[in-house]
């Protein structure tokens, strides 16, 4: 036997004797005695009350919401308004992409996965769609509109369209990860992935997706994961699991100084392989998944060729865990950035990166999102509670919920005001705001 | 969909606690190797389960549902010295101590991150793709591969399969 099949088999019974671990016995007792303590108990006296004074409000409310189709209560304080789902607009200002994934137009239940949203009308997505041409979630999408409707513009990889017209690989699926830059400008890693490999080919964009630029393609592991990143025009970084020997991840660096020519920078092997951020070309930073001292990055100073881990200031596991894990970091400015994490906590930056600081936020509040140094958002995916700050992160508010979240929310806003939200990846509605988050209006998106 | 399932009453979710106590204990252990820890991850489920009870909207998935949230509760547990120390007189509050006899695999399990220990449970314990172990746990899929990754990396350094 192999050392790998050896350690997995000693690995798999190891796992096996802690999973039959029986319960101590008195645990399930404690339990059954607390439900008599738990809220629940008092549901009933509870709702009775609260439906008398419903009723009694009710009354005079009735009229006034007759008009209301969708309400999102807000958890605290909040003032709750009606909102009322848009009706879906036909109308898209750009050309339809030639590409495996146009559909005839008819304008089918689009499955977002996650959002870019530019301005309050203009932003992308990447999702899936009704016919699934391409694979789950590897649909690109734009909308002009608010969100509306949804104009598909997923590049055309020949590659991937002679395989699924020769039929010789049926295993083969197609992914794609994105990195859009403004309304316009955007670029995208096709990822094609055989049975043995992957191939991941760059496109880019400037006139929002109309056209596509086809450019380097890059050999990879199987289901690589593949992050890009540009500053401007031509400067990018791809960040690529190219090698994967005893499932140790390798990740490969690759930078472009012209848009379209790509130089390896580095292919040490790393776990950082969640996000890639630049905010010049030379300063950059990858989130760091595998930390052993709790939530870091590591950072470049030289354009990726060299990179070191910076500590975030958050205490060492053995005093305090997160259960968190860090993101790329955000930069809503040259100085100001934001690392979000999947836990309550985050850190900004008001020094371009050198610094980072540590903000706690409410227990379970998480996947946070800014748009300039005091302003931001974050959402508890297990309640779908969302919390605002108004003053850099230091205290926040519940301001509303969003019901049915599932595991990984998003919250995208543009201002102050206005926001976008989706439960998570799938078929739900998008959710937005135009009042900070304190009322969120369904839209079912379209597209064509 | 029957009404009892979307409002347990107290006889229901008591026999949910009878059925589903064992195997979330078994899922917690699994994870953090410490039965306080895990018991206070089951207890913290069935809370959690009981206040949200109505967002359960496939009772066919309760026990993903429970699963889930023991998962999270798992990961985001705090060890608090001054409370473990009332918690003392539990029957079995020496249980941390390894029992395992893969006494090596025992102390090096112990040493990965909880990401990591959730991440080589779910997928090689309960057969959960890393995309699916990704959604249990809340991050990324690359984000559970890393921590994969990264757990197999450290295990074979320290018992010697490099």
């Amino acid at each position: 036997m192999s050392d790998e099949k050896e350690l997995e088999a000693r690995l798999r019974g190891y796992l096996a004797r802690g999973a039959a671990r029986p319960a101590p016995s008195e645990l399930e007792a404690r339990l059954l005695k607390q439900i008599p303590a738990a809220p629940g108990r008092w549901l009933p006296q509870l709702l009775a009350a609260a439906a008398v004074v419903l009723l009694v409000v009710g009354v005079g409310f009735a009229f006034q919401n007759l008009r209301a189709q969708r309400t999102v209560r807000p958890a605290g304080g909040g003032v709750v308004s009606p909102g009322i789902t848009p009706t879906p607009s036909a109308t898209v200002g750009s050309t339809p992409a030639v590409g495996p994934t146009a559909s005839s137009g008819a304008g089918g239940t689009l499955g977002l996965s996650s959002i870019h949203m530019v301005s309050a009308n203009v932003g992308w997505a990447t999702g899936d769609t009704d016919n699934h041409v391409n694979g789950p979630n590897a649909g690109v999408f734009r909308t002009v509109d608010g969100g509306i409707h949804w104009q598909t513009v997923t590049p055309r990889d020949q590659q991937w369209v002679d395989i699924v017209a020769s039929s010789t690989q049926p295993q083969a699926s197609y992914q794609t990860t994105a990195h859009f830059l403004d309304g316009e400008r955007a670029w995208v890693a096709g990822i094609i992935t055989t049975t043995t490999d992957s191939t991941v080919t760059v496109f880019s964009t400037s006139d929002g997706g109309a056209h596509w630029q086809a450019g380097a393609s890059f050999r990879a592991i199987q289901s690589a994961g593949a992050y890009l990143d540009f500053v401007d025009n031509s400067h990018g970084w791809l960040l690529l699991e190219v090698h994967q020997a005893m499932q140790i991840d390798r990740v490969a660096i690759y930078a472009t100084a012209d848009g379209s020519h790509w130089r390896l920078l580095t292919d040490n092997t790393a776990c950082n392989i969640d996000g890639l951020t630049f905010n010049s070309d030379s300063a950059g930073w990858t989130s760091s998944a595998c930390a052993e001292t709790g939530p870091s990055v590591a950072t470049t100073h030289d354009g990726g060729r060299t990179w070191h881990a910076q500590p975030l200031p958050f205490p060492p596991p053995s005093v305090e865990s997160c259960g968190c894990d860090s993101f790329a970091p955000i930069f809503l400015s040259a100085s100001i950035g934001v690392i979000p994490t999947n836990g309550p906590i985050m850190f900004m930056t008001s020094d371009a990166g050198r610094n980072w600081s540590l903000r706690r936020l409410p227990a379970r509040a998480a996947f946070q999102d800014f748009v300039d140094a005091t302003h931001g958002w974050a959402v508890d995916p297990e309640t779908g509670t969302v919390y605002s700050t108004s003053d850099g992160a230091h205290s926040w508010n519940p301001v509303s919920t969003i019901p049915n979240v599932t595991n990984v929310p998003q919250l995208d806003f543009v201002d102050q005001s206005t926001g976008f939200a989706l439960r998570g990846p799938g078929k739900s509605p998008l959710l937005k705001t135009i009042d900070g988050g304190h009322t969120w209006h369904e839209i079912q998106p379209t597209y064509s | 969909m029957a009404l009892e399932d979307q409002a347990p009453s107290t006889d229901r979710f008591e026999a949910i606690v009878r059925a589903e106590t064992g195997p979330l204990f078994g899922v917690a252990y699994s994870i953090l190797r410490d039965v306080q820890e895990a018991e206070d991850a089951v207890q913290e489920t069935m809370e959690v389960a009981w206040r949200r009870w109505d967002s359960l909207r496939d009772p066919q998935k309760r026990g993903a549902w429970l699963r889930q949230i023991c998962v999270r509760r798992c990961l985001r547990i705090h060890r608090n010295l001054l409370r473990r120390s009332w918690l003392a007189d539990r029957s079995e509050s020496a249980a941390s101590i390894p029992t395992d006899h893969d006494l090596d695999l025992d102390r090096s399990f112990r040493g990965l991150t909880r990401q990591q220990r959730a991440v080589v449970a779910l997928h090689y314990q309960y057969g959960y793709t890393l995309d699916e172990c990704a959604g249990l746990m809340g991050c990324r899929p690359g984000t559970a591969r890393s921590h994969l990754a990264r757990a197999l990396q450290t295990l074979r350094e320290e018992l010697g399969y490099e």
